[in-house]
């Protein structure tokens, strides 16, 4: 069992009313994660990141500050943070 | 010219308070568009060539004498209803007293616009006046007017007495407030109350010609060349920059400082005068508490879909301002996360300061945490500061250095050197940040390692809208690059370069081209002005101008030498945090970057310079 914090940035914290939740994982699976954190939030927010063969290209999404593109493994330990935010910009 | 240009270009001498027109010149203008571009190449041939043919080396060229140059530019695009975020113009100069490197700063507002409806697309102003002088355009009619009674009021008075003065609709006042008139080496000029040329102290320049606002309003409408074509662009971009989640949603609800969460995530914040790059209070300063704590409404600049800009206020307390602007994301970083000062209102009422007295935030900000931790190394003596307490973190401090500053008052003297004067000065260099003497912005490039090459080589010095990488490798646009590699990224900081010397002659905002890019911009100018450029011709004409200022930066000497970083960020490694253990490696990077530009030494060779049709 590990513990992941997910945090919510921008629109996405208006739009499920919280900045941070943490997750108890069996696994350490960033699709069970999140889909764990839908059970909290609704599904709704289980749309907000993944697609149907992995997570959404559209939003930032950051495992430990890093962009999940460039992780390789997506294996989550205790206490690894998820941030993810919607397409933003500013200069 | 077929349309976009009003077509002509104005010099105003305020040495012997001689006026001339001149038409905009379609060759230069085919070349280098407008903007930027258009006054680099005057400023090349009409000022440096004559001074060097007369002996006088651009060396000596003194930034704050008679002989420094300065131009208000517009380009074809500017004020064009309809266009994306057409309200905006460059500011230019021979030399920045910053950085001794060319002068330049962009601005939004009203100013571009109402200075094309003045009936100028174009203003150069030669000379120094005796006494503190302003220029009036109304509707082409020009006149030099005497400021004696304006001098000393802040930017906001000006701004007011100015317009109340000339009372015509499209009236916009640019000016320098208190910091410009005492020559503060990062002193702006601030136009529409609180839209700001902010970088490379060009308020200064203005204060050494005493000249305190130019003041333009009209009713000129520029043409455009091809009405059909122009039709169905605008709908077409207006469409696409409603449905970009960025353009459409993300700037409008939240501003600029929307970033600071995620620079902040990626482990990319300076903190503390950039001794490292994570802070875990900086959601106190952030674009999402901005929204929900203190703002009121957004504020557009002429003719913009997006509206970025915030109006915000403080109700209560120390540091109350029941109206201001702002603040922007580099200037809450600057101000707040580089000072280690968490309280916003603090933050925004030095911001609001720093646009009343007429002062470039970021390099105010960068100053003050340069000097809290020469400060805290006990490199400054305490009688120095003469009662400051800069420690870091310290939000009374902050907002006092402000005004101490704009008036150089006590240690308000030294600060207004900027960041790299300073630290020179209490034998530590290295802690200034800053590159070519510009105070770099809010973007830790050991965690970004593209944005580090673009500061090092930034024709103006130290800034990020260059060559803005983090698009690509932070925020994913146009595509998410490895942030933590160096590779691929010289091509990157190339193309973001080349593009935004052509955003910055177009001119309008470059936060359009999170939407846009060289294809579109060759379509509106087609439409606009009547040309028949290609894709390839407009980043052409964007290589162009950056290498003709590139040549102009070598005559002051500047050369590969000076296209480097502060020795922190290549030699100490990124604490802690995502990019832990990360310095730039600049060096694989800037030889990938000179080779692609074809140049030697940091400077454009004469192949590359006959290459691109530039003409000495
Ligand atoms: S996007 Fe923001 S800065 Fe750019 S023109 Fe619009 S309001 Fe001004």
């Amino acid at each position: 069992m590990v513990r992941v914090k997910i945090l919510l940035f921008a629109t996405l914290r208006d739009k499920y009313g919280v900045r941070e939740i943490e997750i108890e994982s069996e696994r350490g699976d960033f699709r069970e994660v999140i889909e764990k954190a839908g059970e909290v939030l609704g599904r709704d927010f289980i749309d907000d990141v993944l697609t149907n063969e992995g997570f959404r290209n559209d939003r930032i999404i950051l495992v430990n500050g890093r962009h999940i593109q460039f992780v390789k493994d997506l294996k989550l330990g205790e206490g690894d943070t998820i941030a993810i935010f919607p397409p933003l910009a500013g200069g | 010219m077929k349309g976009g240009y009003i077509g002509k270009t104005l010099f105003v001498n305020l040495t012997d308070g001689t006026i001339r027109e001149e038409p905009i010149d379609p060759g230069i203008a085919e070349k280098y568009i407008g903007g930027k571009g258009y006054a680099l190449y005057v400023l090349y041939r009409r000022y440096l060539k004559e001074y060097m043919s007369k002996g006088v080396s651009p060396r000596d060229i003194d930034p704050l004498g008679p002989e420094n140059v300065l131009v208000f530019a517009t380009g074809p695009i500017t004020g064009i209803v309809g266009i994306p975020s057409p309200g905006r113009y460059h500011v230019m100069a021979l030399r920045s007293p910053l950085t001794g490197s060319v002068g330049s700063a962009n601005s939004g507002g009203e100013f571009g616009p109402f200075m094309k409806f003045a009936g100028y697309d174009m203003i150069f102003i030669e000379g120094a006046a005796e006494k503190p002088v302003y220029i009036e355009i109304v509707n082409g009619h020009v006149d030099i007017r005497n400021a004696e009674d304006l001098w000393g009021l802040n930017t906001f008075t000006t701004t007011r007495v100015l317009r109340e003065r000339v009372r015509h609709r499209n009236t916009s006042v640019a000016c320098i407030g208190p910091a410009g008139e005492n020559k503060v080496l990062f002193a702006n000029i601030m136009n529409d109350e609180h839209r700001a040329a902010g970088r490379t102290g060009l308020g200064a320049v203005m204060g050494s010609k005493k000249l305190k606002a130019v003041v333009v309003a009209g009713d000129h409408q520029p043409q455009v060349a091809n009405v059909e074509e122009y039709r169905k662009l605008v709908a077409e971009m207006a469409e696409r920059m409603r449905k970009n989640p960025v353009t459409g949603s993300g700037l409008p609800q939240y501003g600029t400082a929307i970033l600071v969460n995620i620079i902040n995530q990626i482990g990319g914040l300076p903190y503390k005068n950039w001794q490292t790059g994570y802070n875990p209070e900086a959601d106190k300063i952030s674009g999402e508490t901005l929204a929900s704590k203190y703002l009121i409404k957004r504020r557009p600049c002429w003719g913009c879909q997006i509206a970025c800009g915030r109006v915000t206020r403080v109700q209560f307390g120390p540091y109350q301002i029941l109206y201001t602007e702002g603040p922007e994301y580099e200037s809450v970083w600057a101000l707040g996360n580089d000072t280690g000062v968490m309280d916003l209102e603090a933050v925004i009422k030095a911001n609001h300061f720093c646009d009343e007295l007429g002062i470039d935030t970021i390099s105010m900000g960068s100053t003050i945490a340069t000097a809290m931790e020469l400060y805290e190394r006990k490199l400054i003596p305490e009688e120095d500061l003469e009662g400051l307490d800069l420690r870091f973190g310290n939000p009374a401090a902050l907002v006092e250095a402000v005004w101490r500053t704009a008036y150089k008052a006590g240690f308000g003297a030294k600060l207004a050197l900027g960041s790299k004067r300073l630290a020179e000065m209490y034998g530590a260099p290295e802690l200034s940040m800053s590159v070519k003497g510009l105070e770099l912005p809010a973007y830790d490039p050991r965690a970004a390692k593209g944005i580090g090459l673009n500061y090092a080589t930034a024709n103006r010095g130290g800034c990020h809208v260059s060559g803005y990488t983090i698009a690509s490798e932070v925020l994913g646009i146009p595509e998410k690059t490895d942030p933590l590699t160096p590779t691929g990224k010289a091509k990157l900081a190339k193309i973001f370069q080349d593009l935004t010397s052509v955003v910055n002659s177009a001119v309008n905002c470059l936060f359009t081209t999170f939407e846009i890019g060289a294809r579109d911009y060759a379509r509106l100018f087609n439409a606009v002005a009547g040309y028949s450029f290609t894709e390839e011709d407009v980043m052409r004409i964007g290589e162009r101008i950056y290498n003709l200022e590139r040549y102009i930066m070598s005559l002051y000497g500047f050369s590969a030498k000076d296209d480097t970083l502060p020795p922190r960020l290549l030699k100490e490694p990124m604490p802690e945090g995502p990019a832990k253990g990360h310095v730039v490696e600049l060096d694989v990077m800037l030889k990938e970057y000179y080779e692609l530009r074809g140049w030697v030494n940091g400077i454009p060779t004469p192949e590359k310079l006959r290459e691109l049709r530039i003409e000495l």
